[in-house]
């Protein structure tokens, strides 16, 4: 077992969402074998460090093709060059089968509340409805208890989750590698 | 037609007034909290939803920062989610409500908005077309509104029912209508 901490530059290859991930690692001659384990992270221009695990699936003495997913973590706020090295890179397995003990949204506790209407959407068809109905238990000299539940971060704020995901890469530092 | 003295809006900030005074006459409103399925009782009926769960990872397993998503218990729930809402699904297969209806129609449309020099900035001016500019065997529209601060939306919508494989509904948009142009030029 040896580890590796060297500089490497990283690029991502032409456009796609997960592209093969090229890297070039100065490594001082040694070779990479074809089923290395590869772990590291990375550091874009808005510093949002990105950890990758991953095989590397074909080597040369000087670059490796990595296929994998990027895990997305910020952690501007902890980089100092300090921390830089003692940070451990998490393994992640990449297995497809299922594992033993699933997890059943069914059958876990949840809270609960009681409302007299609860309605699903912030839209004009949900608010006009929320509206109209307080006016009218209001008329009524009643009062009900009347929610609305909204995916939006606000309301009136257009979806914003298909934000296309940031692959540019500037500078790569690799954490560990293993073999 | 008569549809005068009506008000040209975005319906986005119109849904943002509307939270306004939805919260200004006592609801509660939750944003980013989305209904992730119905709650039923135990005959069967709605009884009111569950919101989503955070923190899954991909396996949909639970991790540290995991929260359970919370029911809300209704005598009255609404699904007033817009067209193909999750939950409108569910509760649609569960009770047969889209049996015996006509089938969904689909567009695809597009939809631009400009900002334009005075001179051909008319304030209120609206313009709706049923057809035009496409071929009398393709259903579709078009549409220009002048909105405030010079601001023009305008944009066209093909019904996905075109017989054309060639028609390109963007090539159509930017085709040479003149009057969808001059507000651009």
């Amino acid at each position: 077992m040896r580890a590796y901490r060297t500089l490497v530059t990283a690029r991502s290859s032409a456009s796609g969402e997960f592209p093969p991930i090229h890297i070039a690692i100065n490594h001082h001659g040694t070779r990479f074998h074809s089923q290395l384990l590869l772990t590291f992270s990375v550091i874009d221009h808005t510093n949002l460090i990105t950890m990758f695990t991953s095989r590397a699936v074909a080597s040369s003495s000087r670059t490796v093709v990595i296929i994998g997913r990027s895990l997305p973590r910020p952690v501007a706020s902890r980089l100092t060059p300090g921390s830089l090295q003692r940070t451990r890179p998490t393994q992640r397995s990449f297995a497809t089968e299922a594992s033993s003990e699933r997890f059943d949204p069914l059958t876990i506790e949840r809270d609960s509340d009681e409302v007299d209407v609860c309605i699903v959407g912030g839209g004009p068809a949900g608010l006009s409805a929320a509206i109209r109905l307080k006016q009218l238990e209001a008329e009524h000299g009643r009062e009900i208890r009347v929610v609305v539940l909204e995916k939006g971060a606000e309301i009136g704020e257009l979806a914003r989750w298909l934000r296309p995901l940031q692959l540019t890469v500037r500078l790569a530092y690799p954490l560990g590698c293993r073999d | 037609m008569n549809n005068k003295g009506n008000y040209i809006v975005s319906l986005s900030r119109l849904s943002a007034w509307l939270g306004e005074q939805a919260e200004a006459l006592g609801v509660e409103i939750y944003p980013g909290f989305a209904g992730a399925r119905p709650v039923y009782d135990e005959a069967g009926n709605v009884k009111g939803v569950c919101t989503g769960d955070v923190g899954l990872d991909r396996d949909g397993q639970p991790k540290e920062s995991f929260e359970p998503g919370m029911e809300f218990h209704a005598k009255v729930t609404l699904i007033a989610e817009g067209a193909h809402g999750s939950l409108s699904k569910q509760i649609q297969n569960k009770f047969g409500l889209r049996e015996e209806c006509d089938p969904q129609t689909y567009g695809i449309g597009i939809k631009e908005v400009w900002k334009v020099r005075d001179e051909v900035y008319e304030p209120g001016k609206v313009v709706h077309t049923l057809g035009w500019p496409l071929d009398f065997k393709t259903y579709g529209g078009s549409w220009l509104y002048h909105m405030e601060d010079n601001m023009v939306s305008m944009g066209l919508v093909v019904g996905l029912d075109y017989e054309n494989p060639y028609l390109s509904p963007y090539k159509e948009f930017q085709a040479s209508q003149p009057f969808l142009r001059t507000p651009r030029s």
